[in-house]
């Protein structure tokens, strides 16, 4: 008997770890499983340094760039996944869309074109996105964008908006 | 059997007799009632013993799981790609240009296919975007 309620309290404290785990994966679980992978190309930001990009006084931008330095301000962390390697984009593409259905973000908007898809997902309330996720997949090359941070919903589609004027 | 007020009369070398001499009946079966109940005893005494243990056992694999996952949560080792803040915020500029590109082929998309069915967040993401990207372009 003491064997079967040893053994039953063993999976329940490994069933606790496991759901705490999962929920830990995020952009940082993603980004440190394929960075140091060959044929990837990966970037990371990390709340200190936006910290100290958002202090740069008269940051020199060239005419006609979006500045994003007022976002920066409520950025923690950036993470950026790109690869070439079709096995490695089938992968990161599982870990990605896994990684949202877990974390239930809201699908903003996802576009398909000839065989090329792209996804973007959202999480958070009361007009703060705490999580931004862009997921693109065109033929063997996938570019998995990660944004965490408390940024204020109009602001962020404001930047996106002159975003996509200034191309 | 002698009752209480004849044992008080008694002189203590009669109680000491009483005590040395005479053997006591025993009840039958006595000697198994008592085995039974120090048997029972024992076992309840054990599975005390081993519920208390499971308690504890339980508890301690608690702690650990919750210390593993603070300790994970806790320790960063990722590092920043760039030491220099104007690179990493060129880099957060071309993120920024990759999403905004891909926007861009989403809106042009439903403004060819003469919006269709739309979900609403998507609507209300290229509604927001699109005041943004009509202000820029005036």
């Amino acid at each position: 008997m003491n064997n079967i309620i040893k053994k039953t309290m063993l999976l329940a404290a490994g069933l606790i770890v496991f759901c705490l785990a999962a929920n830990a994966q995020g952009g940082r679980t993603i980004y440190q499983r394929y960075s140091d992978m060959e044929n990837v190309n990966a970037v990371y930001v990390s709340p200190s340094m936006f910290r100290i990009i958002g202090r740069i006084p008269d940051l020199n931008l060239p005419t006609g760039d979006v500045n994003l330095v007022p976002l920066i301000k409520t950025l923690n962390g950036l993470y950026l996944i790109n690869s070439r390697d079709a096995g490695i984009s089938k992968n990161l593409m599982i870990d990605a869309m896994n990684f949202v259905r877990s974390e239930k973000f809201e699908l903003m908007m996802e576009m398909k074109e000839d065989g090329n898809t792209a996804h973007i997902y959202t999480q958070g309330k009361n007009g703060t996105v705490s999580n931004f996720v862009f997921l693109s997949l065109s033929g063997s090359e996938c570019t998995f964008i990660s944004l965490d941070g408390q940024m204020p919903e109009k602001e962020l589609e404001d930047l996106l908006g002159k975003a996509i004027a200034n191309l | 059997m002698k009752t209480i007020e004849e044992i008080e009369k008694m002189s203590l070398e009669d109680l000491e007799a009483a005590s040395s001499g005479n053997e006591v009946e025993v009840p039958p079966g006595l000697r198994e009632r008592i085995e039974d109940s120090l048997t029972a005893c024992t076992i309840s005494g054990e599975n005390n013993h081993g519920r208390g243990r499971a308690w504890r056992w339980c508890l301690g694999a608690c702690v650990a799981a919750a210390c593993t996952v603070i300790a994970l949560r806790v320790h960063d080792p990722v590092k920043d790609t760039f030491s220099d803040p104007m690179e990493a915020y060129a880099e957060v500029e071309k993120a920024f240009a990759i999403i905004g590109s891909t926007m861009a082929k989403g809106i042009e998309q439903v403004s060819e296919d003469g919006g269709g069915a739309l979900r609403e967040s998507t609507a209300r993401l290229i509604r927001n975007c699109g005041q943004g990207f009509e202000q820029n372009k005036e």
